[in-house]
């Protein structure tokens, strides 16, 4: 197992009171895998992410639960330590590529320095491996985009020098946060390309956030998904997709557009429930087209399927 | 049209311009759901903005019920102003977050004279409300206490208000999650029969746009390439840009399928556009005249035009 993620709790104080983005939350990935969390805004995935290289900062705080990497507690690794998981054996990948990039240093410099503090590598060998990443992750002049800072870059290209820097130290795990939804179609295409090739090559395990289920399905095999900070299902692309078991999951994929249908969009009733105060029992029950008595007190236990789907609704015992 | 932007130009720099949208032709019939897509940057917002004369044109005119609007001033701006409206992409911001919901729907009102009390405003407000799925316990609120969807409808309300005919929606879901996209989309739908609305609808999406329009105009770096109805359009595009944006779509499904045919580069720098075709250096299927002239809009046939040398029509046109 390479990342096991145990009854995860993550809150942010705020004059409201405490919101739980994230509530015990469980799920495992093995080498190799790749998981997709989907979720609404607000659903507590971004928050997720960011918890597991603990690198949520006030006023958020991560109050409970455990997260074993290659078998050791992220959550209460001394500081040098964890400095050596992220950008080595973890990458990150974020929504806003120009945002993570420091516009006044060239992006060489930036993807070098990853190299220089991880393996200790000297800067010429540093920038000569920058250039062979650079070309790894398709970028078709790397000899030239090393010397360019980043607002020379294009929307695409400053995300390909992310990835590269996500790249750089071989990790075992990469975590994407939206790392398409600032980019154009046809090059959010080609970065899901890029990103697929590279997990061919080097085995690298993929954890995708995302509000897309259509994203999700091109680029994982497994998809978990959330609301409200809770998980509601978590199963195989393909289970998820031909047989959603939970009312939340099923709504959501209807309410994907599809081409050409004259139908009417279902989309799904209300709005997601503010944090500061969540509905009692399920979360999702104010919504819910199957509510019953109990959802509205208790809350609904995760199970799995005989289909190795794991659900919290009370249709399912 | 086209519509031009200076970048830079101080004491050193030298001036640059940016052609946002360079020669587009398009005219809209009453009635019709005209759907614009194209990649961030083609000029798609440009060209909702001047088809409302929210900004001027640097060359080329807009004529709205035969009047060239460009030239219009005074009462005649103002009574265009009532007939065609917009709704923008984030409700967020374009709400103000300090006046209540009455006041957002009444002052465009007040303002063009159409209520002359305040008993004939909370009437109007109120049929307005009703008429995007809201009801009165939402006068009274701010925009902060509202969800994505719920203010979208009160910009959609907003936009009604003056007894618009005429509405740009600019990416009007983009901002929202799916859940609220989709009531969105069918309010609008619904409006469009129920009031017998033209519609302008900006939109990435492609899926929304198959489902919302009748028409789809593509658009390619400041240019129109291709205008079909979306019949035509879904199921046979001619501009190998059209057919790339279409492959580019990913659906479910898209997992059991093999690898996709998948486009080179990205969109090209405005200020620098490349010669002849703009789409040249990412096109698959690329001749040596690509790069030469400049492709025309021309119609193949009665319903559908394109700006692409693979069709005589267009060879012809362009000479």
């Amino acid at each position: 197992m390479l990342l096991s993620v145990k009854g995860l709790t993550a809150c942010y104080e705020t004059p409201a009171g405490l919101v739980r983005a994230v509530e015990d939350v469980n799920f495992d990935l093995d080498k190799d895998d790749s998981l997709a969390i989907v979720g609404e805004s607000g659903s507590g995935k971004t928050t997720l992410a960011l918890s597991i290289t603990r690198i949520l900062k006030p006023p958020g705080r991560i109050m409970n639960g455990q997260v074993l990497f290659e078998g050791r507690d992220i959550l209460t690794m001394p500081e040098n330590e964890l400095r050596q998981i992220r950008g080595g054996r973890v990458g990150m990948i974020f929504q806003q590529p120009q945002a993570y990039l420091n516009p006044v240093l060239k992006s060489g410099f930036q993807i070098a320095e990853v190299l220089e503090i991880h393996r200790g590598y000297d800067r010429q060998r540093a920038m000569q491996e920058a250039v062979r990443l650079l070309k790894e992750v398709g970028i078709a002049s790397p000899e030239e985009t090393v010397n360019r800072y980043p607002f020379e870059l294009s929307g695409g290209m400053a995300q390909r020098v992310i990835i590269a820097m996500a790249l750089a130290c071989s990790p075992l795990l990469i975590i994407a946060d939206e790392p398409t939804s600032a980019l154009d179609v046809t090059v959010q295409a080609q970065i899901l390309e890029t990103i697929r090739r590279l997990r061919e090559q080097r085995h690298t395990s993929l954890i995708l956030i995302t509000h897309d289920l259509s994203l999700a399905a091109a680029a994982c095999g497994k998809i978990m998904v959330m609301y409200a900070g809770k998980l509601v299902e978590a199963g195989d692309r393909e289970s998820i997709f031909k047989n959603p078991k939970h009312p939340y999951t099923q709504l959501l994929i209807a309410s994907i557009p599809k081409i050409r249908s004259s139908e009417e969009f279902p989309g799904i009733a209300g709005s997601p429930p503010n944090l500061a105060n969540p509905p009692t029992g399920c979360r999702f029950h104010p919504r819910c087209p199957h509510v019953m008595d109990i959802c509205k007190n208790v809350e609904p236990p995760t199970i799995s399927t005989d289909a190795g789907q794991r659900v919290a609704c009370h249709l399912y015992k | 049209m086209t519509k031009e932007y200076s970048l830079g130009g101080g004491y050193f720099a030298q001036k640059k311009i940016l052609k946002a949208i360079d020669g587009v032709d398009l005219s809209i019939n009453r009635g019709d759901t005209i759907g614009i897509v194209g990649e961030s940057g083609a000029g798609k917002t440009t060209l909702g903005r001047l088809i409302l004369r929210l900004i001027r044109p640097t060359a080329g005119s807009i004529e709205y019920d035969g009047k060239d609007i460009v030239r219009l001033a005074g009462r005649e701006l103002e009574e265009f102003r009532k007939k065609a409206q917009i709704v923008f992409q984030s409700p967020f911001l374009s709400l103000n977050p300090s006046i209540k919901i009455f006041d957002a729907l009444a002052e465009p009102m007040r303002y063009h004279k159409i209520v002359n009390s305040k008993e004939s405003a909370k009437s109007r407000v109120k049929d307005l409300l009703n008429l995007v799925g809201l009801d009165d316990g939402f006068l009274e609120r701010y925009p902060h206490e509202l969800s994505g969807g719920q203010m979208q409808r009160i910009a959609i309300a907003r936009a009604l208000s003056v007894e618009a005919e005429f509405l740009v929606f600019d990416e009007p879901t983009s901002s929202l999650d799916v859940s609220a996209q989709g009531q969105i989309l069918n309010l609008i739908r619904t409006l469009k029969n129920k009031l017998n609305l033209t519609y302008l609808f900006v939109s990435h999406n492609l899926a929304i746009v198959s489902n919302v329009c009748s028409k789809v105009g593509v658009m390619y770096a400041g240019k129109m390439v291709e205008l079909a109805s979306t019949d035509q359009f879904f199921t046979d595009p001619k501009h190998p840009y059209s057919q790339i944006l279409l492959n580019s779509i990913l659906t479910p499904q898209i997992y059991g399928k093999g690898v996709r045919e998948l486009p080179k580069g990205e969109p090209p720098s405005l200020v620098h556009p490349p010669d002849g075709c703009r789409f040249h250096p990412r096109c698959p299927q690329v001749m040596p005249i690509c790069s030469q002239r400049e492709p025309k809009l021309a119609n193949l046939d009665s319903t559908r035009k394109a700006a692409c040398f693979l069709y005589p029509e267009v060879m012809v046109a362009s000479n």
